[in-house]
């Protein structure tokens, strides 16, 4: 688990990740606009937080691959997999544990119910997890870090808008309605959709959850290709 | 052009398929078609990160063929699968298909129909082009042998130089020891002899006589010195191989029978070129208790044997090293084999009476 560790304590080191992973979110749940109304935007305001940290974070692989650091670490005896897995685990754990403690805090804050906190905590965790694969997956596809940014803001602006996280699908033109499926954003916002309209956990958010973690398994078999090195 | 593989027209073809099955999917927005087409998608990956799991087709077409009541259009879905069997070569899967033959329109048929066969050519091509790698490989592998074996060859003749001249010096220095060398001190004890009968001969003729005894002694002495610099700090020829043996850090038995001093002087080099590699492949891959080295010169061959009681599966194929000196015992028109039994045995058989071999001279 030296991986897992070494990115943990890098994960800390880095200022634009702490601001945007354990910041950011911190000043959301204390904005009661948001959380209040008939729109209440501090949900997808929330995943695209969520969505924009793991990017930053993961780009720790892509750091590593121009450094020729992955080529060293590959000489080791360690399996693409379990290089994978631990990345998967240190970008994902601090996020993860931001997001259950901000949304205890949105439960004390705005008397969410305890089902639906654990709903949220569920839905906000396992976008964590499928955002911080994409942003691996992307990695694999780039080899400088300018053009992966650069082109990542326009996938994330997409994301967005077409996933339902800026604007709700509903009012988006029919054509574009479910064009935006093919990014996990959509179904974080649909889960958590869901969640506010029902106050409960419906099929539709199990459906969700279930396309998520096959997002997240797709964008790691995709990630974990040799050609990462 | 140059990059463009079947692999490369494999993973277009499927992102084609993928995004008309997405554009089919916008149409009717339904939940089971979104989800048949991340379970081919993620089948798929899997596949490619894993080949071995080639089977898992079937999954996918059973996955299309469940999804069928639900989503219209996941029977066109059944293309992506397809495709990838027959590029894969992965044949079973068109029996599940046509055990589903009579369920599908003739539309669907046909589309599945020219899927198939755009996979299987595709599939012809990847087969094709693997093979030409392949065949390339082995051609490069050849030639790099050859350029070993010629490599070898070269030091071996560049080895069969020093040591000739080396083994030259040896025997003027021997000759000059032994012959010249003798007659000159029993001339010079002789003259030392009759100088005491001399006694009461003229001085002057004396003088002369012990002057001309001095410088023979003089002389005896600069042959004497010239032959010890003449002579090789190296041991050479059956001593060699025997010091070889003895330096080795595995303990190895050296017996020599026969007249060694028949033996040419490239026929030495040639033999501690075949004892170095055999007991280097021993203390590398051989784990044996025994190992012994056989040297028998008879008045028509060289017959050198190196044999070990640890055999391996391993140590029926010959190396490169094996190989390469087989080329070079075959190159002074002798034969290097190698049996495996219960004790491992490479035996080089070499003539010396071929060539003129017997006229070259020899070190011992």
């Amino acid at each position: 688990m030296i991986i897992f560790k070494y990115d943990l304590k890098k994960s800390f080191q880095n200022k634009a990740v702490l601001l945007c992973t354990f910041i950011l979110p911190l000043v959301l749940i204390f904005a009661s606009p948001l959380w209040s109304g008939e729109v209440q935007i501090g949900f997808n305001l929330m995943a695209f937080v969520v969505m924009g940290g793991t990017f930053l974070t993961a780009q720790g692989i892509l750091n590593e691959r121009i450094e020729g650091t992955l080529t060293r670490i590959m000489v080791a005896p360690i399996t693409m997999l379990n290089y994978l897995t631990q990345k998967l685990l240190a970008y994902s754990i601090p996020i993860a544990m931001q997001i259950t403690l901000v949304c205890l805090i949105g439960m004390v804050l705005y008397d969410w119910y305890l089902s639906f906190t654990i709903a949220l905590i569920l839905i906000y965790i396992l976008f964590t997890v499928t955002s911080v694969a994409m942003a691996i997956a992307w990695a694999s596809l780039f080899k400088s870090k300018e053009s992966s940014l650069t082109s990542f803001s326009l996938v994330l602006t997409a994301m967005a808008m077409l996933g339902g996280l800026m604007i709700p699908t509903n009012l988006l033109p029919a054509a574009l309605r479910y064009v935006g499926a093919i990014f996990p954003s959509y179904w974080a916002a649909n889960g958590i959709e869901n969640l506010n309209t029902y106050n409960s956990i419906t099929n539709q958010f199990w459906l969700s959850v279930v396309m998520m973690i096959m997002f997240g398994i797709i964008f790691m078999l995709f990630g974990g290709k040799r050609r990462l090195i | 052009m140059k990059n463009v593989s079947p692999a490369l027209c494999f993973i277009v073809c499927k992102l084609l398929g993928i995004s008309l099955l997405f554009a089919f999917w916008l149409r009717s927005s339904d939940i089971a078609g979104f989800f048949l087409i991340l379970t081919l998608i993620g089948m798929s990956l899997l596949r490619q990160r894993m080949p071995k799991l080639k089977p898992t087709i079937i999954v996918d077409i059973f996955v299309c063929v469940l999804i069928h009541s639900y989503w219209e259009y996941s029977a066109y879905a059944l293309a992506l699968p397809l495709f990838q069997a027959m590029f894969l070569g992965f044949y079973p899967a068109l029996i599940a298909l046509f055990y589903l033959i009579p369920a599908f329109s003739s539309s669907l048929a046909v589309v599945l129909f020219f899927t198939a066969i755009s996979g299987f050519f595709l599939g012809l091509w990847e087969i094709e082009r693997k093979s030409k790698f392949k065949l390339r490989d082995q051609s490069a592998e050849r030639y790099y042998d050859l350029e070993n074996l010629q490599n070898g060859l070269t030091t071996a003749l560049s080895q069969v130089e020093a040591m000739t001249s080396v083994a030259e010096r040896a025997r003027i220095s021997r000759d000059i020891h032994d012959n010249a060398g003798h007659e000159i001190v029993a001339a010079y004890i002789s003259l030392q002899t009759a100088r005491a009968l001399l006694a009461d001969a003229n001085p002057e003729g004396l003088e002369l006589y012990d002057a001309a005894l001095n410088r023979l002694d003089l002389g005896a002495n600069k042959i004497r010195e010239a032959v010890h610099n003449m002579s090789t700090a190296v041991t050479l020829g059956v001593e060699h191989l025997k010091s070889i043996c003895i330096r080795f850090p595995i303990n190895v038995e050296f017996e020599a029978f026969g007249d060694t001093t028949k033996v040419p002087v490239h026929v030495w080099v040639m033999l501690e070129a075949c004892l170095n590699e055999c007991l280097t492949n021993v203390a590398r891959h051989a784990n044996a208790t025994k190992t012994s080295v056989n040297l028998d010169v008879t008045p028509h061959i060289i017959r050198f044997c190196i044999e070990n009681d640890g055999v391996s599966k391993k140590s029926e194929i010959m190396g490169r090293g094996l190989s390469n000196l087989r080329h070079r015992a075959a190159s002074i028109g002798g034969n290097l084999s190698v049996y495996s039994d219960d004790v491992y045995r490479v035996i080089c058989v070499i003539p010396i009476d071929q060539r003129g071999f017997r006229n070259e001279t020899s070190y011992r």
